[in-house]
């Protein structure tokens, strides 16, 4: 497989498939699924079928735009089918944004061909470098917002997610990487972390995502911390668009969780 | 960005039972399925060096483009990287961006460049990019071989 087919391959109809992970709004008494994660991977069967190889590999190939679009697109066709309550996050590159002056209006088309209201779209904004034509991407920032569309900032925490992109990107959503998120129970250093981005998340009128919960421990922590919308393999593995609705989680359900107080003044 | 899946690998050789059988003695010995990634842009070339040292107790990943390699060394260790010096690409001594990449972030892996172009500025650059050996194509594989178990052992 050459150059040009194996990134053909990516971009070719049935190239991207795309799994979806249940968000959790874990309060009140009860958990209630609030959206859906579109988690792309790459061509059966050939080295860029898991996730973290294949956008590796796009962004070295500099090819997130086109890449972005279909994993957008492959990701809209696979929650077409989900109850019209649940917002629905794709990941897209802050490059893409920066460099693709058309790419809301091609979200626009694609969100209507599949029948989904731009007001059930949040962009996840992912970034591995700085994105380096500002004017476009505040454009189409300013353009996802008068569509009615949320934009989160995914891996908060790490990389490139911090203070600049949430002055530039005015988030409706912060979703804080797994590494602050793991242990946080045992690990004062991680619990003062995300207590401050939640106040901050607080100030800024955003609302976080904690990604990777994994234990009960974590998420009775972050339940202390006032972090509320949970995401990770306790609740749910990512699934596919099917087996998410046959599960049953989409029907809201009490909860066992209880906030950990002991924690809540690390 | 949320990761789902990641590349398989068997960890350890031998079956679950035969791991279940062995004594503390064995497990202080035992010792991980060494793992090797192929690059070079000819199919039948990965193909046959991927069936010999899989033959030999090898993991082997292969990729034919520079960026692939890339991709998979960010996420996967490999203690033996075989590159060849000119890949699908434009300057065509993609082979020793491979051999600087590996000396840079992953120092803990051996890297051998194949090349039929060879000549001394590129044996000399490869060296300066601190290649573990440096080899003419074609190869027989039982000597790549014996340049292999040279640098990571015989598995």
């Amino acid at each position: 497989m050459n150059d040009k087919s194996l990134l053909a391959s990516v971009l070719a109809p049935g190239g991207i498939t795309v799994n979806v992970q249940p968000i959790f709004d874990v309060g009140e008494g009860r958990q209630t699924v609030v959206a859906a994660e579109c988690l792309s991977r790459g061509p059966r069967g050939t080295n860029l079928e898991p996730a973290n190889v294949l956008f590796e590999y796009v962004r070295r190939k500099k090819e997130e735009t086109a890449v972005d679009r279909a994993c957008v697109m492959a990701g809209l066709m696979a929650c077409r089918k989900l109850p019209a309550n649940l917002m629905i996050d794709l990941n897209v590159h802050a490059s893409t944004l920066g460099r693709d002056l058309s790419f809301v209006d091609f979200l626009l088309q694609a969100a209507e061909a599949c029948a989904i209201a731009p007001s059930r779209i949040v962009v996840e904004i992912v970034e591995h470098s700085p994105y380096w034509d500002g004017p476009n991407f505040f454009s189409v920032i300013q353009a996802l917002r008068q569509a009615g569309i949320s934009i989160a900032l995914d891996d908060v925490g790490i990389g490139y997610s911090n203070y600049k992109m949430m002055i530039d990107a005015h988030p409706n959503f912060l979703k804080v990487d797994r590494y602050l998120v793991q242990n946080c129970d045992k690990d004062e250093y991680r619990r003062i972390v995300l207590r401050s981005i939640s106040d901050l998340a607080n100030q800024l009128g955003a609302k976080v995502v904690a990604e990777g919960v994994e234990r009960s421990e974590e998420l009775e922590t972050l339940l202390a911390l006032g972090i509320r919308l949970i995401q990770g393999y306790l609740l749910s593995p990512n699934r596919s668009n099917d087996d998410l609705m046959a599960s049953g989680l989409l029907q809201s359900r009490p909860h066992p969780w209880r906030p950990a107080f002991a924690f809540a003044a690390g | 960005m949320r990761v789902w899946g990641v590349a398989w690998r068997a960890p350890i050789r031998g079956t679950p039972i035969a791991l279940y059988t062995l004594s503390m003695s064995d497990i202080s010995t035992a010792r991980t399925t060494p793992t090797m990634l192929v690059v070079d842009d000819e199919r039948a070339i990965l193909l046959a060096i991927k069936s010999y040292f899989s033959h030999h107790g090898y993991a082997v990943d292969c990729a034919q483009e520079l960026e692939e390699a890339e991709a998979l060394m960010a996420n996967l260790h490999y203690d033996v990287v075989i590159a060849d010096l000119r890949l699908t690409g434009f300057h065509g001594t993609e082979g020793l961006e491979i051999v600087r990449s590996v000396r840079e972030r992953y120092p803990r892996t051996s890297v051998i460049l194949l090349t039929a172009y060879g000549s001394p500025e590129i044996e000399d650059a490869a060296t300066r990019y601190g290649v573990s050996s440096f080899l003419q194509k074609p190869q027989p594989l039982a000597e790549l071989a014996q340049v292999v178990f040279g640098v990571v052992g015989n598995a």
